[in-house]
């Protein structure tokens, strides 16, 4: 019976155990080449096995550790995106480290163990579960910020990070605990049930409403939704830059996973208070998002931004409370991980031919057209996409959200997620202005190796050519999207 | 009627060329000159195409030929519907006419990047004719939006100092109208269930539906056409695009519009269109008024005729919406004929700039002395702008305004006043550029080379032969269009 | 054969456009000249022809336009009418080109000269021979285009270049009514083709439109559109600006053009039309009324100017009016007759004043001429033909059209008929003093600046003296001969046949001693003797006069003010309109208000949210918390 438990955990048991053979590696090797590329080999691989249970995870809906955990198809699909997310952002990270000098066998274990907690979050079906997952996730991703120690941005995000991060997951536990203490339950399913009997909500509204509101701002943090976004900027720009790819995919979609989860399961029964506030929020996010990105200079900030604004989107596809806004979520998350990491492989390549720092400001990419049209392209081609425009692939998952929010009539949304996607093309196309407009040649250094090669290309390929498999795609989705 | 997927072979052709010209090797000495060959044998094939659709084209029949129909997304039941009529053939053929011109044209330039550039045109291309063939709500708007795309670089690459200016305004203006239009399409979809145009058609909306969907339609299709006074972005992407884009953005992209409110608006929402026409007879005339006394103006070649072409715009809308036999039959004509016309006085200006690098007209003079082909063919074409009896221009506008005249007599006079000023800022551009006594400026100027001078007699003969013999043209669209009128 | 008159010059001028490179300037010239010839040879076997069979004469080469129930086909539809003004105009065009081979023999682009020519010709037989409105229109605008092209024909002169905008510019303000016109009868007769039209009028003759809520009779708003157009090209009151200056011209093509043939279109499309103008009384009025105040304005005008050219132009004008008034009363085959005699001595005119400047080296001031007529004998006595002519001497063809038009203006019940009957008795007067105060002051009295600066002024080569020969023996005989066609009997049938109306009992009976006709003559006897006195013998009269009606001689210099008018009320206004229009409205409003103004505020906002990211933690946890307690208050709120 607990062997079948931990069957049920197979693949977050592998992540651990990687995790910390990788540990204990670490402490007795030097961090020499060779044993920092071993320990990078063990981490693909640890990831890849895991990647292998997960897609080949068959007992569905069978809870484990007395209602601990429960895979879902929903959880599924999750951890497969965040597995494959996290492969690809080990690979970009390699070089990047390893040309800074500061390559340690700390990281992939970091890598790894925000990644285990980010799947015991989504797989969790009790908050118990679900808080011990956030904060293993978190505590790590507080350290990755500051991984680049000597880099006085990159420990400054850190600190904000953690000092937030750690106001917020206070917050988010408060209100966890006073939804236990007046529902007794701390399952998902005994929550709702209790929340059902409306005379019982009525009575102690004000408790209920109040735990709610400091959990759903704990998530809210985590996704960056507006007004719980400050950190996201300093934060994306200061941290290193494959950690900061790591951060605007990998905690998000494990955060967006488990707020559908909880809003969905032992809150459905308030949808009508959680569909105002996502409306509030998802506007203010789209337009905060959308505005502010224009006038930055540096792209991991608008970066930063710009994944405000699509969260906003998603929250719009969240709000909707029905299957294919659940659906389009999913549709948006995974084109969204497929881009944002396409995007960021292409900015692990360019560098300044002078000092060989890696390039973050908008304007330095002026004359990338002449020195790598490759990398030009796919950088258009992702940002088209990022914009919504057609034929990309982000075109789809725009449509399918505003599909699903004018299918439940919220046309106010619509235009105005409609408005900020135009005014959010115009900070797009500012990049795509300055690498093949600008007539300014800057110095720069394209190196691409081929694992960099392989996953442009095929992000650009996927993003381009999306309409001829969306069918299968989205028939896919559908599948996965059963929350329960 | 052959069963091959003709029309598809229309968008494969370009998507072909592009990945040759992508599998090329740019260490090739003669690789420019291969990637202009490529885009050139792409685009006539493509031409060649078209002209066996023409030939293969049924006449006699109202709806939909050569229909192809193959699921994309099921789940949303969105199917890769095409198929044309008489509406749509005539641009087609216009586009893949267009495009080869547009790449001759820049055959003996040295244009920087010149790969990119035909890319871009094949794109266009691909994106222009899906959008013409497409019969689903959805894949008209992927390629009505996707068309932006290309254009965004043309102006923004191959532009003038003002580009980025011109192509963001651009860009982000229609981006704006079309986005209004998807909220649209979305309606119409949850409305009717489907987003196959020919259901569509059968079902009959809701007055007040109408009103709104007719408004989105209406966003991005008076942003395209342009209508006053949504006109702001054409004289400076025009006057910053090169010679190849302007010829590309008024010969085709202006007809989206035109072609949008034939296709959708007249026959999905009539009751709205009952409802606007005062509202857009007022547009449209002020359209025709205003713009040419500014075109009047004018002090940049490019930029005269851009605004001409807004006013050229302002009697297509008159003759849509006037909604009768003449009027709609006008107004189609009339798109094409602007499409030719308005496509050669821009291929002239940019003979005329590439060669001093000046735009405004003033710089000119007395320039019929050194190059009188030119001169010639200037003319002829502005005979056509200025709607001369015996060149297409008249036809288009002359049936509008009997059209119109139909409608209200005041109208048709207002529009007339617009045929006046029209000759004005014409013949006075061409009288300042190309009569009055030679100023120095143009002392070594050379007249037009070999290329040009078949590009442009081409276009005479067109310009000629539609205007004595129009019913080459009309008898294409002649079913369809009556069509609408009876429904 | 109708095929080879009519589209003989067309390939006359693709043969001298193509050929201009290869053949030899004199050649081309030599050969349009003869392509001419044939075709004005072969128009007098085709009028023979017709007046002989007389049927009409109808060849369908193609269709044109089809749209709804408008149908219009490609057509040479020769009548009667049409076959007078084509061999009408072939002759004078043949002898104009005869006459260009020397006047244009110096000029460099003698090949683009002829093409235009040719181009001309043929656009006016094809104006003449149409059997439809649209084909007319066509014609039409096709012979103001040779026109244009040929009054700006020296490109390089500024005014030469204005002065063709200007008259292209002021055609299109009539033809654009004529358009209209042409969409109202299409409305109403749901065709354009004369024989349709004429057919089916009875049935539409009292319809009445409806124009700004108030109710017309349809056929005389055609009526006002068709005669708004005619206007324009015949420079009528109003519409005349553009004339004068289309003298900057070649003189052949002022001539040819501005003076024997397409200027006449207006009074050929009122004619063709006779049977609208007949039925509505209030058109036929106002054309009356218009051609009277033509004729005296630009008579009027003509007495004070002083270049040649433009004096013969003005008297064009004012020889217009009479047709107007001619074709106002009704007599539409007198105004075609008019019309035929007026071409001839006219023409002599402009040649004979054309073969003056060239002598005089493109002199055009007559102050500056004088005593010439011992040195250019031969100009002087064809000038002196053509004057005589035009003036209305009798037995010179003048004489007939215009004493006819006069005296049946007395015998018509119109309104206005005494009033019109004094007004062309005057301008009669008027017409035969301009016209010998230029005689005079061209070949009499004493030499002027010019002619004393070039010593040996000799007769011009006989290319140019021919034409004006054969053009003056029609000047003389042309009425006398050619009277019957229009006036009598024998041919009303020809003129039935062509749909023109003819009323041969408004015409009264023509002697030569009734007392009208001597009075008329006795009138312009005196102005000529007049006009010797005052201009040659007692030159103080002529300051005299003018001192003593300064305020009206100082109007009439200034053309009664119309082109000050003109240029002040509306070509300065509309330029200074377009340029508000476009920077403020254009530039200043709508981009500022609309893409500009809201990015901007995008900027703004963008600004503004972007200055909250201060980078200080407890903002942010500030933040944090106050979003938490907004949230909050939200769900409280919804209680």
């Amino acid at each position: 019976m607990i062997l079948n438990d931990f069957n049920l955990l197979s693949s977050e048991i592998i992540l651990l155990f990687t995790s910390l053979i990788i540990l204990i590696y670490g402490i007795f090797i030097t961090d020499d080449e060779k044993s920092i590329k071993n320990i990078f080999y063990l981490t693909i691989f640890g990831l890849f096995f895991s990647l292998y249970f997960a897609l080949t995870f068959d007992q569905f809906d069978i809870y484990g550790f007395n209602k601990l955990i429960l895979n879902t198809h929903f959880s599924q699909f999750f951890k497969v995106l965040i597995l494959i997310g996290s492969i690809i952002v080990c690979f970009i990270s390699y070089n990047y480290f390893n040309h800074l000098g500061i390559l340690k066998s700390e990281y992939f274990f970091l890598i790894l163990l925000s990644c285990l907690g980010i799947i015991i979050m989504i797989s969790s079906s009790s908050i118990l579960s679900m808080y011990i997952g956030l904060e293993l996730h978190s505590i790590c991703l507080y350290i990755l910020a500051a991984y680049r120690k000597d880099y006085l941005k990159s420990a400054e995000s850190g600190v904000k990070y953690f000092i937030l991060g750690a106001l917020s997951s206070g917050i988010l536990l408060y209100g966890l605990s006073l939804i236990y203490g007046i529902t007794g339950a701390t399952d998902f399913i005994e929550i709702s049930n209790k929340l059902k009997d409306v005379s019982y909500v009525s009575n102690n509204i004000l408790i209920i409403s109040t735990g709610f509101v400091l959990v759903l701002s704990g998530l809210f943090f985590k996704i960056a939704a507006v007004p719980f976004h400050m950190w996201a900027p300093d934060v994306y720009e200061g941290s290193p830059t494959p950690v900061t790819a790591f951060f605007t995919t990998i905690p998000k979609i494990g955060a967006i996973a488990i707020l559908i989860k909880f809003l969905n399961i032992p809150f459905e029964s308030l949808k009508d208070y959680w569909i105002q506030i996502l409306y509030i929020v998802s506007i203010i996010s789209m337009i905060l998002g959308s505005t502010v990105a224009i006038n930055q200079k540096n792209i991991k900030r608008l970066l930063a931004y710009s994944s405000i604004n699509h969260m906003g989107f998603i929250i719009l596809g969240i709000l909707t409370a029905n299957q294919i806004g659940i659906q389009s979520v999913l549709l948006y998350l995974s084109i969204y991980l497929i881009t944002i990491l396409g995007i960021f492989s292409c900015l692990l390549c360019i560098k300044d031919e002078k000092n060989g720092h890696y390039l973050e400001e908008i304007n330095s990419f002026s004359g990338l057209l002449k020195k790598n049209p490759f990398l030009s392209f796919s950088l258009a081609v992702l940002l088209i996409s990022l914009a919504g425009i057609p034929p990309m692939a982000g075109f789809f998952s725009k449509l399918y959200i505003l599909i699903s929010i004018v299918e439940s009539k919220f046309y106010l949304l619509a235009v105005i997620a409609v408005i900020t996607s135009v005014i959010s093309a115009f900070y797009y196309l500012k990049i795509i202005k300055v690498i093949f407009f600008d007539t300014s040649e800057n110095k720069i250094f394209c190196e691409i190796t081929f694992s960099f090669k392989f996953f442009i290309l095929s992000s650009v390929l996927l993003t381009i050519f999306f309409l001829f498999f969306a069918s299968e795609v989205i028939s896919l989705i559908n599948k996965y999207s059963i929350i329960i | 009627m052959i069963n091959i997927p003709i029309l598809s072979f229309l968008l494969i052709f370009p998507l072909v060329g592009i990945f040759v010209i992508f599998l090329l090797n740019k260490k090739d000495e003669k690789y420019n000159k291969k990637v202009k060959e490529i885009g050139l044998w792409t685009t006539l094939i493509n031409l060649i195409f078209s002209l066996i659709i023409l030939y293969n084209f049924d006449l006699t029949e109202s709806s939909f030929q050569f229909v192809e129909n193959i699921p994309i997304i099921d789940d949303l039941g969105v199917y890769y519907y095409v198929g044309i009529d008489g509406i749509s053939l005539p641009f087609i053929l216009l586009t893949t006419f267009l495009i080869p011109i547009c790449i001759i044209s820049c055959w003996n330039k040295t244009i920087k990047d010149i790969n990119y550039l035909i890319i871009s045109f094949l794109t266009i291309e691909l994106f222009l004719i899906g959008l013409f063939i497409s019969l689903d709500l959805f894949i008209f708007y992927i390629f009505f939006e996707g068309s932006l795309i290309p254009m965004f670089f043309i102006i923004g690459i191959w532009g003038g100092t003002n580009r980025t200016y011109a192509a963001y305004k651009f860009f982000l203006y229609s981006l704006f109208g079309s986005m209004l239009l998807l909220l649209g399409i979305l309606t119409i979809y949850f409305y009717t269930g489907t987003s196959n145009f020919t259901l569509i058609n059968k079902v009959d909306f809701p007055f007040l539906l109408q009103l709104w969907l007719f408004l989105s339609f209406f966003a991005s299709f008076a942003v395209k056409l342009p209508m006053w006074p949504f006109h702001t972005w054409l004289p400076d992407a025009h006057v910053e695009a090169p010679t190849e884009g302007s010829v590309i953005l008024s010969g085709i992209l202006l007809k989206l519009g035109g072609y949008g409110f034939l296709r959708f608006s007249l026959p999905l929402f009539p009751d709205a269109v009952e409802f606007f026409t005062p509202f857009i007879f007022f547009l449209s005339i002020t359209a025709i008024i205003y713009i040419s006394l500014i075109a009047l103006v004018q002090t940049d070649i490019k930029k005269l005729i851009a605004y001409s072409s807004v006013a050229h715009m302002g009697f297509v809308t008159l003759g849509i919406f006037s909604r009768n036999i003449e009027g709609l039959h006008g107004s189609m004509f009339q798109m094409i004929s602007h499409g030719i016309v308005s496509a050669a006085l821009f291929l002239c200006a940019g003979s005329l700039i590439e060669r001093k690098e000046k735009k405004n007209i003033s710089f000119y003079s007395g320039l019929w002395k050194k190059m009188p082909f030119l001169g010639s063919f200037f003319f002829i074409f502005i005979l056509g702008g200025i709607a001369f009896p015996g060149t297409t221009g008249f036809i288009g506008e002359f049936l509008i305004l009997v059209g119109i005249f139909k409608v209200k007599f005041y109208l048709a006079l207002l529009a007339g006043t617009g045929i006046i000023l029209s000759a004005a800022y014409f013949l006075r551009l061409y009288g300042r550029i190309f009569f009055g006594n030679i100023n120095s400026n143009i002392s070594s100027i050379s007249d037009l080379n070999n290329y040009e001078i078949a590009i442009f007699s081409l276009l005479v003969f067109l310009v000629i032969l539609l205007g004595i013999y129009p019913d080459l043209l009309i008898k294409i669209y002649e079913l369809p269009i009556n069509k609408l009128i009876i429904n | 054969m109708a095929f080879i008159v009519i589209f003989l010059p067309l390939f006359s001028f693709f043969f001298c456009i193509l050929f201009s490179k290869v053949l030899s300037s004199k050649l081309l010239s030599i050969l349009s000249t003869i392509f001419i010839s044939i075709s004005a040879f072969l128009s007098f076997f085709l009028l023979k022809n017709i007046v002989i069979t007389n049927k009409n004469l109808s060849i369908f080469i193609f269709k044109w336009l089809g749209s709804g129930e408008l149908l219009t086909n490609w057509t040479i539809t020769i009548d009667f009418l049409s076959a007078i003004m084509i061999s009408m105009v072939t002759l004078i065009s043949f002898l104009v080109q005869f006459y260009s081979i020397g006047y244009m023999k110096n000029d460099k682009s003698v090949a683009k000269f002829f093409s235009y020519l040719s181009l001309f010709t043929f656009f006016m037989i094809f104006l003449v021979s149409s059997g439809n409105l649209l084909q007319l229109y066509f014609g039409w605008e096709g012979v103001g285009l040779c026109s244009y092209l040929l009054i700006g024909f020296w490109y390089h002169k500024n005014v030469a270049r204005e002065a063709a905008l200007k008259a292209f510019i002021v055609n299109r303000i009539g033809d654009l009514f004529l358009v209209l016109g042409i969409i109202l009868i299409y409305l109403t007769f749901n065709s354009i083709n004369f024989n349709e039209i004429f057919l089916n009028i009875e049935n539409v003759s009292n319809q009445s439109v409806k124009f700004f809520n108030l109710e017309f009779n349809i056929i005389t708003i055609i009526c006002l559109f068709l005669l708004l157009g005619a206007m324009g090209k015949s420079a009528q009151l109003g519409l005349h600006t553009w004339l004068p200056d289309a003298m900057e011209g070649p003189t052949p093509v002022s001539a040819l053009i501005h003076a024997a043939t397409m200027v006449t279109a207006g009074v050929f499309l009122i004619c063709k039309m006779s049977i609208f103008f007949n039925y509505s009384v209030v058109a036929s009025n106002i054309v009356i009324f218009i051609g009277a105040l033509t004729a005296i304005f630009a008579a009027t005008v003509a007495i004070t100017q002083n270049d040649i050219k433009r004096i013969i132009a003005y008297s064009t004008c004012s020889q217009l009016g009479y047709m107007f008034i001619a074709a106002g009363l009704s007599l539409y085959n007198v105004a075609i007759f008019h019309l035929i005699t007026h071409a001839f001595f006219k023409a002599l005119l402009f040649l004979g004043a054309g073969s003056v400047i060239h002598s005089l080296h493109n002199e055009k001031d007559i102050k500056k001429m004088g005593g010439l007529w011992k040195k250019i004998p031969l100009t002087y006595i064809l000038m002196l033909i053509g004057s005589l002519s035009l003036s209305g001497i009798p037995f010179f063809s003048g004489y007939f059209s215009k004493e006819i038009i006069i005296n049946s203006s007395l015998t018509s019940n119109l309104i206005l008929s005494n009033f019109v009957y004094a007004l062309s008795i005057f301008v009669a007067l008027l017409t035969s003093i301009y016209s010998f105060r230029l005689i005079i002051f061209v070949f009499h009295g004493k030499a002027g600046e010019t002619s004393r600066k070039f010593p040996n002024i000799k007769e011009n080569s006989i290319t140019m003296i021919f034409p004006m020969i054969i053009l003056s023996l029609f000047a003389i005989g042309a009425g006398y001969f050619f009277k019957d066609f229009f006036v009598s009997e024998n041919f009303v049938s020809l003129w039935i046949n062509s749909n023109v109306i003819i009323d041969l009992n408004k015409i009264p009976h023509h002697n030569f001693f009734s007392f009208h006709s001597i009075f008329l003559t006795t009138l312009i006897f005196f102005g000529i003797l007049f006009s010797f006195y005052i201009f040659l013998y007692n030159k103080n009269t002529v300051n005299f006069l003018i001192s003593h009606f300064h305020k009206l001689y100082v109007f009439f210099k200034n053309k009664w003010y119309f082109d000050a008018l003109y240029e002040n009320l509306f070509v300065k206004n509309l330029f200074k309109l377009g340029n508000n229009l476009w920077v403020l409205i254009d530039n200043g409003i709508i981009d500022k208000l609309g893409p500009n103004g809201l990015a901007n505020i995008t900027k703004k906002i963008s600004r503004l949210l972007a200055s909250f990211q201060t980078g200080y933690i407890y903002h942010y946890a500030f933040s944090l918390i106050i979003g938490m307690a907004l949230l909050m208050t939200m769900i409280l709120f919804f209680l």
